[in-house]
């Protein structure tokens, strides 16, 4: 064991001085943040991981694509695409973290060595700063929905038909989201609506303001703990529920378990079985957002990154399949049966857990609320820690791009923010606007944006550099075999699924965009963005060729040499070469 | 539940509970950076 608290941040973390040598000639540069303890940056990557997708959309997904059976395309994902592109991103982010570069167009024009790339990277400061307009509002309803419970004001009784009950949950949801009409939130009705929303954005730039390790490092490390707690608490309670209706002893947790788990292996000869399980891995573990090269970037160059994105990745897993995998779908099934939980997945992740789970709740007895309200305090804290990092790229990118200090790039974030959140929090019938958003940007360009990183790693940096660069200070030596599968089976798997992806979506998604009004109002916003970070990149360009950057990533970083062939940890702390 | 389910879920929740329990255990038996 070690003395110094894991949790614990170091004092002078925040802020430390470092000097930058280019051709011979060191010079000081500006100062830089770091994060205070290693388990703090594989907290933060965890939190940005662990989503609501981990407990409402995964259960869904692996219910409707094969039971069991999607565990198997699930995990060749996670292996063969999720976590090689994570150690890339990871690499990546460090690598050119110690040439001064923190945002994603900076990032990837040291690792792309070229202006194209850095043009490319700027879709990951755009995908989560676009993701972040929605995703805050949704944080905000798992706000509203822990206050409900608190104070008792969900609307649904427990001694009517399950029928009135989802009937008064539905209508409790869509007076809170507004799904019903546009402008319905600016109206008296949404008031708590908007009040959550402000409360929930408020928090995020306190956090994003109070900076890398005093802000988000110190949030994760006791809301991911605390997530964790309240995820088993539930889950205790799920799996001792028994058969709660003895006249319906059908309905118990066995069978619930089985509804979730029991395979149906037709479903692998199925190419849509394969295209959810890449897309789940890519929604779950965070990789083409441009998220973990930001967050590596503070990483210190001697500290590994090839245990940390592993046990990132891994702590997420444990949330999606150790917990979302058994709570959810068992819950609904015991209490509202088969047909009422097939009817709950096909309502889709948004229904599932915020219209049949209070129903779910409410079956519960005196413990419903009680348990309603740890669950969605539960999905408060897993969107938070998510949301917060979708800030923190785009206030990086301002901060180096316009020569600023944290509190007026925050401003800027903040402005373009308020414009896309209240285009959101208004358009909100049918959630076409941000469903659009999360379609294009959440969804499609995620996987561009994989892609873009997967090739500038393994093929224009080099696998040989590459391979190096992961195991720079590495805890763990990592199996060769992953060297050809980062260069050869990621990109390929990638293509593959991104061509599967547009075959099947886009001619519909295509001809949403002509139909609706509200589709090509988002697709403009997610264009006037991406114009702007652009153009920002245009001046940040000129800004670091004056300071003598090396922006094109002509020279490695300072320092650096082939990292030993194995892991730099002592034998007898188990290091595995 | 089947037994093909029984493996699934069993031989998943071991996979990610011991591939993170192992993760954390060599994280914490390792060198702490941050006090250097």
């Amino acid at each position: 064991m070690i003395d110094a608290p894991f949790f614990g941040h170091r004092p002078d973390a925040a802020e430390d001085t470092y000097h930058i040598s280019l051709n011979g000639c060191t010079r000081m540069a500006d100062t830089k943040e770091q994060w205070g303890s290693r388990l703090g940056v594989i907290l933060a990557v965890s939190g940005s991981a662990v989503g609501l997708g981990n407990f409402l959309r995964f259960p869904g997904q692996a219910a409707a694509n094969g039971g069991g059976a999607f565990l198997i395309p699930y995990f060749c994902a996670l292996i063969f695409l999720g976590i090689p592109i994570c150690w890339a991103e990871w690499a990546m982010g460090r690598y050119a973290g110690q040439k001064g570069f923190h945002s994603a167009p900076a990032i990837m024009g040291v690792i792309g060595k070229g202006r194209p790339w850095r043009y490319a990277g700027v879709l990951g400061v755009m995908i989560p700063l676009a993701v972040s307009f929605y995703y805050t509002f949704i944080a905000s309803w798992c706000l509203g929905y822990f206050y409900a419970y608190v104070t008792g004001s969900t609307g649904i009784d427990p001694s009517m038909a399950i029928a009135e009950q989802t009937a008064a949950s539905t209508q409790f949801y869509n007076d809170f989201t507004g799904t019903s009409g546009n402008g319905l939130i600016y109206g008296s009705l949404g008031i708590p609506t908007v009040a959550f929303w402000a409360v929930a954005f408020g928090l995020n730039i306190y956090l994003i303001l109070k900076g890398i390790s005093k802000g988000i490092e110190k949030f994760v490390s006791f809301a991911m703990p605390l997530m964790a707690v309240c995820a088993l608490i539930v889950l205790i309670r799920v799996l001792t529920l028994g058969t709660p209706d003895p006249s319906l002893p059908d309905q118990n947790v066995m069978n619930g378990l089985a509804y979730m788990w029991n395979p149906d292996y037709a479903a692998l000869a199925n190419p849509q079985t394969w295209l959810a399980a890449a897309g789940q891995i890519f929604f779950s573990i965070s990789v083409g957002f441009g998220i973990i090269v930001n967050y590596a970037s503070y990483v210190k160059p001697s500290d590994d990154v090839a245990l940390s994105g592993l046990t990132a990745a891994a702590t997420n897993e444990v949330f999606e399949v150790g917990f979302g995998g058994l709570i959810t779908l068992t819950a609904s099934f015991v209490f509202l049966g088969l047909t009422g939980t097939i009817a709950a997945v096909s309502a889709g992740t948004f229904g599932l857990g915020f219209q049949t789970l209070p129903v779910v709740f409410a079956q519960m007895g005196t413990i419903g609320p009680l348990v309603g309200a740890v669950w969605f305090f539960m999905l408060f804290l897993a969107a938070v820690t998510s949301s917060v990092s979708m800030y923190q790229p785009a206030v990086a990118f301002f901060q180096e791009s316009l020569g600023l200090d944290r509190k007026p790039g925050t401003l800027y974030v903040v402005a373009i923010c308020l414009v896309g959140s209240f285009l959101v929090i208004y358009f909100t019938q049918g959630s076409i606007f941000w469903s659009t958003i999360d379609f294009w940007v959440g969804t499609f360009l995620i996987l561009v944006m994989a892609m873009i990183e997967i090739i500038a790693f393994s093929w224009i940096f080099g696998i040989d550099v590459g391979w190096d660069e992961i195991h720079r200070g590495a805890e763990i030596q990592i199996p060769r075999v992953f060297r050809f599968i980062m260069k050869w089976v990621a990109p390929v798997y990638l293509l593959i699924v991104l061509i599967a992806f547009c075959v099947t979506n886009l001619p519909a998604s295509i001809a949403q965009i002509r139909q609706e009004p509200l589709a090509q109002l988002a697709l403009g916003l997610i264009t006037a963005v991406l114009v702007l970070l652009a153009l920002c990149v245009r001046v940040g360009e000129k800004r670091w060729i004056e300071q003598g950057l090396d922006l094109d990533g002509k020279e490695l970083a300072v320092g650096w040499e082939p990292a030993a062939d194995g892991p730099t940890t002592d034998a007898s702390t188990g290091g595995d070469r | 539940m089947t037994i093909s389910g029984w493996i699934l879920m069993v031989g998943s929740l071991s996979f990610v509970w011991g591939l993170a329990g192992w993760c954390y255990w060599k994280i914490l038996s390792g060198p702490d950076s941050s006090s250097e």
